[in-house]
């Protein structure tokens, strides 16, 4: 592929034929998307709260117990807990928990899953079969005893700090959701690896690692975006779901995913103790979700998303 | 593109309002429906005539592995079992035994129990049947003790069985029993059920029968008819029950929902007609429920206390010694006694709980234990100086001249529980800030229930010793010395050698063996009581462990039903046959 490329919109109806390079292509499209630049705003808000959190006038575990279940207020915004805590801060508080694991892990996961599918769709063959029969094992794994085990053999080391708990919990998100974007990005592979355009890379002698990377890994962004919008939602819950299992975050550090957890409990009684926890995780969710979409149309070749 | 932009936006704005809405009618509608509640409530108080017949929905939160009660380890076994199960006596609630199967108690008055008290003989009702029709005798007493005494039983219940050297049956109504010792607890003999001979399976199988799973022959008030695994379990009524009206239901069954949420919005819509450990405080229940059921209590058995381990965590070594680095210094753990606001405890953080300082607050070995360690937060932090722990630069003490602990270790110990109870975790989470506030940081570990009551070759926590402070709830039964003995007596800490030791404080004190000596070398109750009460003494004083509050037990019912007793010592099914259906 040469550095300058006929942009595709150039063929509906563009009178004069305009020539951008890919980078300037992709921003352009990006932000012809109105609610992925509005996400991204959302999304940085989010973050940006989650950081600012120490400025709130609350600790995130300072209790009042006489003061319990107290509904949203002038003094407490999202009303306070069952122990008479915060709810605003913890929220703010348990972004930066939850962000941390659901990117990060996220990220881990569609890493691992996307090497391991390029590798196995585009050399096929024997490497697909061990690659795959790897994944294949990794699929099978009950996921509950998996958990179990680890949880047992964490019980053996004197108890860890947040830190590590952190970094536990996403490895284990990551080591068991990477299998997915693996078997996505495999299809992807085979599929497009016999398309024209790879052929004609091939031809004027790019090599397997270029051809992956410049020419067939941009055509299947868009079915990793959507699988990673989707499991960043569920790793924030699965981390809350890991300290049911006793390793992961333990109260009181609050995280949405128990803030919601323990929400359940009072769903009749306190409802904003769901609310606010289960709309950040939701806001972040879309936003995410908006920016891939974004990153989906920007990406593909064959969008007809611009002006 | 704007017109999308736009559709989009209205759609998400929509479902933002529905989302309102659907959270606002969940709220909305509480206060009439409990207003409309005391009125529904007026109307049955009034006392509308029974009507026999009808079922119940009785939910509980998980499935049983077993009917079996003698291989039962989860505590929701029982409370399924009891209602196909025919014991020879039960306990009522208030605490007596009292004959089921057995024409009565065996006593040495009536020479049902001799004078060497190694003899009891027990007489049967006449005329007992099966559910199928078959004669109840003698034969199945023996049976059922052939069954749980063989080495391959698989049977988890030590209530004396190991004790009984032959049971002969002179005639189809009598059991003679030759105990090898003296059994304080032979009336809890038979209290789990006997098994029908001739429908149960072979003697030497018992782990395997399929008689555990499906009693369809049964002496209690109901007979299985249907297990959905992961559903339900339906029982129907026992037409050859030894009450010969009862029971009055035809049918109960038992729906297993596990979320709490579900049970609640089943409860509220009058789904169910009876909720298991509903874990909710009675003013937030019966205003959820609406007048449709309401949350019948009573001070249960389960006592909330917190275990100090005595000797060092990780050190491969299970044994007392080497002295735990923090808590194996008294003054230490009398700090910590004195940074807990029990008030607080008991009036906000768990209200509806019954404070107690004693291990040994119900039954007839009940002592009243005052609190030796008040909340005290400065004489908590003079403690904690004198013992050599000095305030460090983020709040959080240091060691400096501590008798067991290096100068600078920090006074950090972690609280472990188990998970999936929310009432322990604010517990926790409100004991963590409260020993903040004297300078010790407590961290929450809660484990899986499997890991944290595993045994010694799961290698579990508690029992290798690697732990700090474990904080969960116990009970003790009618008889309770053998509990007692395991948990508090220097030979009882577990090891290779002992694996199903229970003194996991690594408690050694020559004073507290030798009153737990006296209470078990005699059956005189008072004397009995009285070591019991030294032993309590010792344990508020000493503290190995803390015990802080008994919970109170019950059960959601429906208001559509009565006949039912509240009973700590019995399962929520123990008087089913007398339960009824009002219209």
């Amino acid at each position: 592929m040469s550095e300058l490329t006929l942009s595709p919109g150039t063929t509906h109806g563009n009178r004069e034929a305009v020539i951008h390079s890919p980078s300037s292509l992709i921003w352009r499209r990006f932000r012809q998307h109105r609610m992925a630049l509005f996400s991204i705003a959302l999304l940085l808000l989010v973050i940006l709260s989650a950081l600012l959190s120490p400025l709130s006038v609350y600790a995130p575990t300072e209790q009042n117990p006489s003061n319990s279940f107290q509904p949203p207020s002038a003094t407490h915004w999202f009303g306070t807990d069952d122990l008479g805590r915060d709810v605003f801060t913890r929220v703010l508080y348990g972004g930066r928990i939850s962000l941390t694991v659901g990117l990060t892990a996220t990220l881990l996961s569609v890493l691992i899953g996307v090497v391991v599918g390029a590798l196995a769709g585009y050399f096929g063959g024997l490497t697909d079969n061990v690659l795959m029969r790897i994944t294949d094992a990794f699929l099978s794994l009950p996921t509950l005893f998996v958990l179990i085990l680890v949880s047992t053999l964490l019980r053996d080391l004197p108890a860890l700090n947040l830190r590590s708990s952190v970094l536990i919990v996403i490895l284990v998100i990551a080591l068991l959701s990477w299998m997915w974007p693996a078997r996505l990005v495999r299809g992807a592979f085979l599929s497009l690896k016999a398309h024209d355009f790879t052929l004609a890379a091939r031809s004027v002698g790019a090599g397997h690692g270029r051809i992956m990377l410049r020419h067939i890994l941009p055509n299947t962004i868009s079915l990793v975006m959507v699988q990673a919008t989707l499991s960043i939602a569920s790793a924030i819950i699965v981390e809350s779901g890991l300290s049911y299992l006793g390793f992961g975050i333990q109260p009181p550090t609050p995280s949405w995913g128990n803030m919601l957890a323990t929400a359940q409990t009072y769903v009749l009684r306190a409802p904003w103790l769901m609310v606010f926890p289960g709309l950040m995780i939701f806001l972040t969710t879309i936003s995410i979700n908006h920016i891939g979409d974004g990153l989906r149309d920007a990406f593909d070749p064959f969008s007809v998303r611009i002006n | 593109m704007k017109r999308k932009v736009w559709l989009g936006l209205s759609l998400r704005l929509f479902c933002g309002m529905l989302l309102i809405a659907l959270v606002a009618g969940c709220v909305a509608p509480q206060s009439d429906s409990a207003t409309e509640g005391s009125t529904a409530e007026d109307s049955t108080a009034e006392g509308v005539a029974s009507s026999d017949g009808g079922q119940a929905i009785l939910i509980i939160p998980e499935e049983p592995a077993t009917l079996n009660q003698y291989l039962a380890v989860a505590a929701i076994v029982r409370q399924v079992a009891d209602a196909t199960t025919a014991p020879l006596t039960t306990v009522d609630a208030g605490g007596n035994f009292v004959p089921v199967l057995a024409a009565e108690l065996p006593t040495v008055e009536n020479g049902g129990v001799s004078e060497d008290f190694k003899t009891i003989t027990w007489t049967l009702r006449p005329d007992l049947q099966w559910s199928d029709g078959e004669p109840l005798t003698s034969e199945d007493i023996k049976f059922t003790w052939e069954a749980v005494s063989h080495p391959e039983s698989g049977s988890v219940l030590s209530v004396g069985f190991e004790l009984i050297e032959s049971i002969e049956t002179p005639d189809d109504l009598t059991a003679v029993i030759q105990y090898s010792e003296v059994n304080q607890a032979y009336l809890q003999q038979f209290m789990f059920g006997i098994f029908p001979a001739h429908a149960a399976g072979a003697v030497d199988d018992m782990a395997n029968w399929e008689w555990n799973r499906n009693p369809t022959v049964s002496a209690g008030p109901f007979v299985i008819s249907e297990w959905a695994s992961g559903e339900s379990i339906t029982m129907t009524r026992n037409p050859n029950y030894y009450l010969p009206e009862q029971p009055y239901l035809d049918r109960i069954i038992f729906a297993i929902v596990p979320d709490p949420g579900a049970q609640v919005a089943m409860m509220a819509q009058g789904e169910g007609d009876v909720q298991l450990w509903p874990g909710e405080i009675k003013e937030v229940y019966d205003a959820q429920m609406g007048g449709l059921a309401l949350l019948e209590e009573i001070p249960g058995q389960w006592n909330m206390a917190m275990r100090f381990n005595l000797s060092a965590p990780f050190d491969d070594d299970a044994g007392a010694e080497p002295p735990h680095p923090i808590l194996g210094d008294l003054r230490v753990r009398q700090a910590l006694a004195h940074a807990i606001d029990y008030e607080t405890i008991y009036n906000d953080v768990n209200p509806d709980v019954i404070p107690t300082a004693s291990p040994f607050s119900y039954g007839w070995y009940a002592c009243e234990q005052e609190r030796v360690y008040n909340y005290d937060p400065e004489a908590a932090q003079a403690l904690l100086t004198e013992a050599g722990w000095v305030e460090g630069s983020d709040g959080i003490r240091v060691a400096q001249g501590a008798p067991n602990a290096e100068d600078g270790t920090r006074l950090s110990i972690v609280l472990n529980g188990y998970t999936n109870f929310p009432q322990l975790t604010r517990l926790e989470e409100a004991l963590v800030e409260m020993f903040r506030q004297v300078g010790v940081e407590a961290t929450i570990q809660n484990d899986d229930f499997s890991i944290i009551f595993g045994g010694w070759s799961d290698g579990s926590p508690r029992k290798l010793g690697n732990f700090d402070v474990l904080i969960y709830d116990s009970s003790l039964t009618l008889e309770p010395h053998a509990t007692i003995e395991n948990s508090y007596s220097s030979t009882a800490i577990p090891s290779a050698e002992n694996p199903a030791g229970g003194n996991y404080m690594r408690w050694v004190n020559a004073e507290a063996d030798a009153a737990i000596e006296a209470a078990g070398s005699t059956v005189d109750v008072a004397a009995r009581q009285a070591a019991y009460c030294d032993l309590a003494e010792l344990i508020a004083t000493e503290l190995p462990a803390i015990h802080l509050y008994l919970f109170t037990e019950g059960y959601g019912a429906s208001t559509k039903l009565t006949g039912y007793e509240v009973n700590m010592w019995g399962s929520l099914t123990w008087d089913v046959q007398n339960w009824r259906r009002v219209e």
